[in-house]
């Protein structure tokens, strides 16, 4: 994942050393995606080269603090008008998952996907619960933007719930068609398919 | 295809496509067209019916000449005057001719000049006379009355008249038929028939031997009885000649012929075959039409408050209706129909019902008619003709309710054509709000209706006729305004709905929501309400005023007894047998009716002739008596004075109540009494006796029973005789002994007459006319409020399943259907009652006006109005609430 | 859940119609919400959701087994004595809203405590609470034509939480309105249940049914999985890649 913009739109608010980029980006996107300071290091260091930050000194504690380029701003400007670009679909565990389960005899396709929804929606509960104890009134702006973030974790889970929904009643439709063609149906045997497939955030 | 041609056949289209919507509508909500069919083809089936039975029981000319004249070919009787013009058929109308023709004059025929008139037309012609007269017969108990017929029944010409039944016809000399009703009561086959007759010499018994039952054609039910000429008594010389003629038909010519001899006749030829109305003599007398003005507008505006109730209670129904269809009505308008195109479709449930009602309801009244007719029979007497369908009258009708139909349908047409196409789609139910300018409108109307009914009551004059269209038509106006007032009332009930139980509150707004479907409901019970309450204070106030004017004719509880033909010792038993010995005193009066003519007696004082109240029943106003009677209260005058006087040959005015009107009678102790007799040519009275005596006045309570006691000695100075004259009795009488006195004395024969004193009686029939308006008033009202509150029910039923699911107890339903039935009845007789009130002082006066005082009475039955106002809604809210179902619409998904 | 057992379904069973045409809307199922707790019941069309909620509410009756509210069978019960429980224990949210308007919101809202025969003045004043509760007392005096859907559906929780209930049934309460509007409804629904009533909410939204505490999953009339109600926060876990 790219932070390079979200650091570059954090350094236009003031100048900052790394550790305090890393602790202001966490502060409004939460532990969702956590980075290492070494992330942010060498993500400075390369902004630096295309010209859209720059080193400028040192505070009393020895960080180097980076600053915004105009060509930064600009670049700040462009990426939050810019959509979001879908170039290749994320390659998908539960997707793959589900596709080999479908094809793979011996599996019941209909556990695999109970199992799944089950786990995401214990998953979607949690977020739930976060968003209760936050409130939805008299946010701050930082408060206000981790609320965001976590409504598209609740909106992704709920996403994938409703798929797995959609392709359960596809799966049962398809079992009657074929029971009433007498083409051999998918035998369901009570193997083990394996653990649910854990929430992974993109 | 042309503009023109392509516009009338898409109007044409659309109501073919409306037509056929209405039509399946109208299956697929079978109870609610049942209804609405209910609703329209009652008044037709009622009014049909009733057409039938009297076109049917009315006997045209045609229908009854058999029974007129049997097999003959005409029937003649002669009139008593020398010329005559008739119509075809004398019994409608005929006319003297020559103003100085006087009857049983000379030169006219009469029963003994049968070749006089067969002269006429034909002297070979077959005749039999034919005779009808009323007698008195001997019965179990005394008299009765009887119809007599005597004919040559033996004749051909008499077939048709009489039809026999049993025994031996026609009968001989010496003989009688009789109808079943004469049998039943006396004499039957085998046994002698004793007719009495009054001539001039005297009672005439003539014995009769029965030997058969036969009916006449004509009447049942009254005794009859029939022989052959003479069996009855000679005709006396005087008699009116009356013959059935045969021997082929009589024209018009002939019958004009016999009318230049006095003689008028009712020909078959004629009356089957009508000659032209230009054939009838202008002499002839002109007729009222029979229906005056005044009547057929009363009829007028009967008909269209009849018309206004059906379309009142027939419109809820169409406004369910239309609110069915009115979400397919919205997408319609959604989707660039025109509010014409919507108005059709609804406008079209009413040319369905319309029609099916009207043709239903003529089929109905037919089948209704059928049945009807002999029960009607059984209650006439008078023969009916044979069954007759007016057909015209029956289209009329038949139009009556197509057009009622129509009516109810045209509101709810013209609201869904502007009802709010968003709203609607939207599912929101409820309408908006209520326009501001027909309350205007309908206070304006009550208005007019106010000023038309003051004016009509204050029309003096005539009275009657002018006064009542007035008062009536103005009444239909007031009651117009008020139906406009209706939504305004409607809204303002629930307005203040805020503080009642829940189901009244909820009744109350919900009727507000549905004003198309509420109006309509609590305006029928509006109008149902102001035309009871007008007729019940316009028959209070007659009431009132017959009360008012009533006159007792003896003091209050005492009863007198006038001898007729009886005898004074056999009436005084009877009245001793049934009263407290000794109750009962001989009246002896001075006779006023003598042979040698009529007498009447005047008092004077010098010139002045006093003028003296009579009220009484007493046989006699003159009563000859030595002392006063204990039977009279005396409250102005010393009773041992009053003696002293008639002791002393003087006499005792009687000063009663009745007397204040034309003045008092001045006592000063000594008057004149003429006594006049009559002159039956009419001239002067004749004076035939004076004298002058001593005279006291007595003053007494309430009427007196005569105007004067007189002292023998007063009677013999006069010349007049004294007789027994009848009874008086002090009361208390009970109506047992009333009427066993009633019984005895008519078992006597010699009609004698008894009268109780009992005060106003009010006629039966007002009690029994109250009671039809009251039960009238509450069925209309019922009715009325039935069909709101079912259909409010059936639109309700949402919230219904909302407030069981929400816990309400099954028998909420109950409730909540009472509160509708509470809220349209409530309302609309809360309206109706003041809007009654107006024409119903207003008709109080004409109709109660004293000719010659002008007085006016005003009666408020409030008693009736308390109980349709206040009564009948409760009642109706009770009916509704034991019908209505008990249990909730339950919702019940299967998921 | 230490809480006594609000609603208790044990072994019931829906059967509609007979013959070839049966169907079975409901097999055998046993479920039970705790006072305090909301459970959210998930499944496709036909999988007897609204069965379990309608026969949990007294509107309709088992073809077997028991249903009990606060320890009261409702299978034993008449037709009034189980009106008297939608009147006092069971508050109902139907999807529709389902206001009667001829009546304003607070009469609304006081309707099945006036129906239990509370005198006018203290039906208002419990009316009036509840619309607190819900967070639109100043519309009161309104009635449900001039609202829009979001005040209407709370005017339906209100009525249905009126009289402190302990037992709150909704069917699809946010079926017609936006996202924002829902997740507020929600908030009221969990509120309440935090308060201590039970809840059992009908969706097929997860987003909401997420604000359970437990979710149940029903398909042809048999619970087929239940999701926990223990707090487990994930994220704090760093155990996510």
């Amino acid at each position: 994942m790219s932070v390079k913009h979200a650091l570059l739109a954090l350094l236009e608010q003031q100048p900052m050393y790394g550790y305090q980029l890393r602790t202001e980006f966490e502060q409004r996107t939460g532990t969702t995606w956590p980075l290492n300071v070494g992330q942010v290091y060498t993500t400075l260091t390369r902004l630096e080269r295309d010209g859209l930050a720059s080193a400028q000194g040192e505070d009393t504690e020895g960080h180097v603090i980076y600053r915004i380029t105009d060509a930064g701003r600009e670049e700040v400007a462009t990426w939050f008008t810019t959509p979001v670009a879908r170039t290749q679909p994320p390659r998908d565990e539960l997707a793959i998952k589900l596709a080999l389960a479908v094809t793979v005899p011996g599996v019941d396709v209909g556990t695999v996907i109970q199992q799944q929804r089950s786990a995401t929606m214990a998953a979607l509960q949690d977020y739930t619960r976060l968003k209760r104890q936050a409130g939805t009134t008299g946010l701050e702006p930082a408060e206000l933007a981790w609320s965001l973030v976590l409504d598209s974790l609740v909106f992704a889970a709920e996403a994938e719930i409703r798929w797995l929904d959609h392709c359960e009643a596809r799966l049962r439709r398809a079992a009657v068609e074929g029971a009433r063609q007498g083409s051999p149906a998918q035998t369901a045997q009570t193997t083990q398919p394996g653990a649910p497939v854990e929430r992974s955030p993109r | 295809m042309s503009r023109s041609t392509g516009r009338t056949a898409s109007t044409r289209g659309g109501w073919r496509i409306a037509l056929r919507l209405a039509r399946r509508e109208a299956m697929r909500r079978k109870g609610q067209t049942l209804l609405m069919l209910v609703l329209i083809c009652l008044p037709v089936v009622a009014v049909g019916a009733a057409s039938i039975v009297w076109r049917t029981q009315d006997v045209s000319s045609v229908e009854g000449l058999d029974r007129r004249m049997g097999a003959a070919d005409a029937y003649v009787e002669t009139s008593g005057f020398g010329e005559v013009v008739q119509a075809f058929d004398p019994s409608e109308n005929y006319g003297v001719i020559g103003e100085d023709d006087v009857f049983g004059g000379p030169d006219t025929l009469g029963t003994a000049d049968l070749d006089a008139v067969l002269d006429v037309i034909g002297a070979d012609r077959p005749a039999v006379p034919l005779r009808t007269s009323s007698l008195s017969y001997r019965t179990d108990e005394g008299l009765g009355n009887l119809e007599t017929l005597t004919s040559d029944l033996a004749s051909s010409l008499t077939d048709g008249l009489l039809t026999k039944v049993r025994g031996t016809y026609p009968p001989g000399p010496g003989e009688v038929v009789v109808n079943q009703a004469l049998a039943d009561r006396g004499p039957g086959i085998g046994d002698t028939l004793t007719v009495v007759r009054q001539t001039g010499e005297g009672e005439q018994q003539i014995d009769l031997r029965i030997v058969g039952i036969a009916e006449r054609t004509t009447t049942r039910g009254y005794p009859m009885a029939a022989g052959l000429p003479g069996a009855f008594g000679a005709d006396g010389p005087d008699e009116m000649g009356q013959w059935l003629i045969g021997g082929g038909p009589v024209s018009w010519d002939e019958v004009q012929a016999l009318n230049a001899v006095g003689v008028l006749a009712s020909s078959r030829a004629v009356l089957t075959d009508l000659p032209p109305a230009s054939e009838l003599s202008p002499e002839l007398p002109v007729m009222d039409s029979g229906i005056d003005e005044v009547t057929l507008t009363v009829l007028a505006l009967v008909a269209a408050m009849v018309l206004l109730e059906v379309v009142l209670l027939a419109g809820p129904a169409f406004a369910v209706r239309a609110k069915a269809q009115a979400h397919s009505l919205a997408l319609v308008a959604a989707a660039g129909g025109t509010p014409r195109q919507a108005r059709r479709t609804v406008l079209a449930s009413g040319v369905v019902i319309g029609v099916v009602g009207g043709v239903l309801g003529v089929a109905l009244a037919v089948a209704v008619g059928t049945v009807a007719v002999p029960v009607a029979q059984r209650f006439d007497s008078t023969r009916f003709g044979p069954f007759e369908v007016p057909w015209p009258l029956l289209a009329l009708v038949a139009a009556f309710g197509f057009l009622s139909a129509v009516l109810a349908a045209v509101v709810p047409a013209f609201s869904s054509s502007r009802q709010d196409v968003v709203a609607v789609l939207a599912g929101r139910r409820g309408e908006g709000k209520a326009s501001v300018r027909s309350p205007i409108l309908g206070l304006v109307l009550l208005g007019v209706g106010i000023a038309g009914a003051v004016a009509g009551a204050g029309a003096g004059g005539d009275g009657g006729g002018s006064a009542a269209i007035l008062i009536a038509g103005s009444a239909i106006v007031s009651v117009l305004g008020m139906i406009l007032l209706v939504p305004m009332a409607v809204g303002l009930v629930a307005r203040m709905a805020g503080r009642l139980p829940l189901a009244l509150r909820f009744a109350a707004r919900d009727a507000a929501r549905h004003r198309t479907r509420t109006v309509p409901a609590v305006a029928a019970v509006g109008a149902t309400v102001a035309g009871v309450v007008t007729l019940g204070i316009a028959l209070a106030s007659q009431e009132a005023a017959n009360e008012d004017r009533y006159v007792p004719m003896l003091p209050a509880g005492y009863g007198s007894v006038t001898l007729g033909d009886s005898d004074q010792t056999t009436v005084m038993a009877i009245l001793d047998r049934n009263l407290p010995e000794g109750r009962s005193v001989t009246v002896r009066g001075a006779l006023t009716s003598t042979d040698d003519g009529e007498l009447e007696m005047e008092f004077r004082d010098g010139e002045d002739v006093l003028s003296l109240s009579y009220w009484s029943a007493l046989s006699t106003p003159y009563v000859v008596v030595s002392e006063v009677p204990d039977y009279l209260e005396i409250i102005g005058g010393d009773r041992a004075e009053l003696d002293a006087t008639l002791a002393a040959g003087g006499m005792v005015l009687l000063d009663d109540e009745n007397q204040d009107d034309l003045g008092a009678i001045p006592d000063v102790g000594r008057l004149a009494v003429d006594v006049r007799r009559w002159d039956p040519e009419g001239g002067e009275p004749e004076l035939v006796g004076t004298t002058e005596v001593d005279a006291a006045v007595a003053k007494v309570e309430g009427t007196s029973p005569a105007v004067a006691f007189l002292s023998p000695e007063v009677v013999e100075q006069l010349g007049m005789e004294v007789g027994d004259v009848g009874a008086i009795i002090p009361g208390p009488i009970s109506s047992e002994a009333q009427q066993d006195i009633d019984e005895a004395l008519a078992a006597l024969g010699t009609s004698p007459y008894f009268y109780v004193e009992r005060g106003y009686q009010t006629d039966p029939a007002v009690r029994i006319i109250q009671a039809v308006l009251a039960l009238l008033g509450g069925i209309l009202m019922l009715g009325g409020t039935l069909t709101a509150t079912f259909l409010a029910l059936s639109d309700a039923r949402p919230d219904l399943a909302t407030m069981a699911a929400v816990g309400a107890r099954p028998r909420t339903r109950r409730g909540v259907a009472a509160s509708y039935a509470l809220v349209v009845g409530g309302v609309g007789a809360l309206l109706g009652a003041p809007v009654g009130l107006i024409p119903g002082f207003a008709i109080s006066r004409p109709l109660t006006r004293h000719w010659e005082t002008g007085a006016t009475s005003l009666d408020v039955p409030w008693l009736l109005i308390a109980v349709v106002v206040i009564g009948l809604p409760l009642l109706t809210a009770g009916v509704v609430a034991v019908c209505a179902r008990g249990r909730l619409p339950l919702t019940a998904r299967i998921d | 859940m230490s809480a006594d057992a609000v609603l208790r379904l044990s072994d019931v069973t829906r059967v509609h119609g007979t013959g070839p045409h049966q169907v079975h809307a409901l097999r055998g199922i046993s479920f039970t919400a705790y006072a305090g707790e909301l459970v959210a019941v998930m499944g496709p069309s036909g999988s007897g959701k609204s069965t379990l909620l309608t026969i949990a509410g007294g509107l309709d009756q088992p073809t077997s087994g028991s249903v009990a509210v606060e320890g009261t069978d409702l299978t034993t019960l008449s037709l009034d004595a189980r009106a008297r429980m939608r009147r006092t224990s069971i508050g109902y949210v139907f999807q529709g809203f389902n206001l009667i308007p001829a009546l304003t919101a607070a009469e609304n809202v006081a309707l099945p405590r006036e129906l239990d025969g509370v005198s006018a003045r203290q039906a208002r004043a419990e009316a009036r609470k509840a619309l607190e509760e819900v967070g639109i007392a100043e519309l009161a005096d309104r009635f449900p034509d001039d609202m829009s859907g979001g005040q209407q559906q709370r005017v339906a929780i209100a009525r249905a939480v009126v009289g402190d209930r302990r037992l709150v049934l909704a069917d699809e309460p946010t079926g017609a309105l936006d996202t924002e509007t829902g997740e507020e409804i929600l908030r009221l629904l969990r509120a309440r249940c935090d308060a201590g009533a039970a809840g059992v909410l009908v969706t097929h939204e997860a987003r909401h049914a997420a604000w359970a505490d437990r979710v149940v999953f029903l398909r042809d009339g048999v619970v087929v999985d239940e999701t926990g109600a223990d707090p487990v926060d994930v994220l704090t876990d760093h155990a996510v890649r």
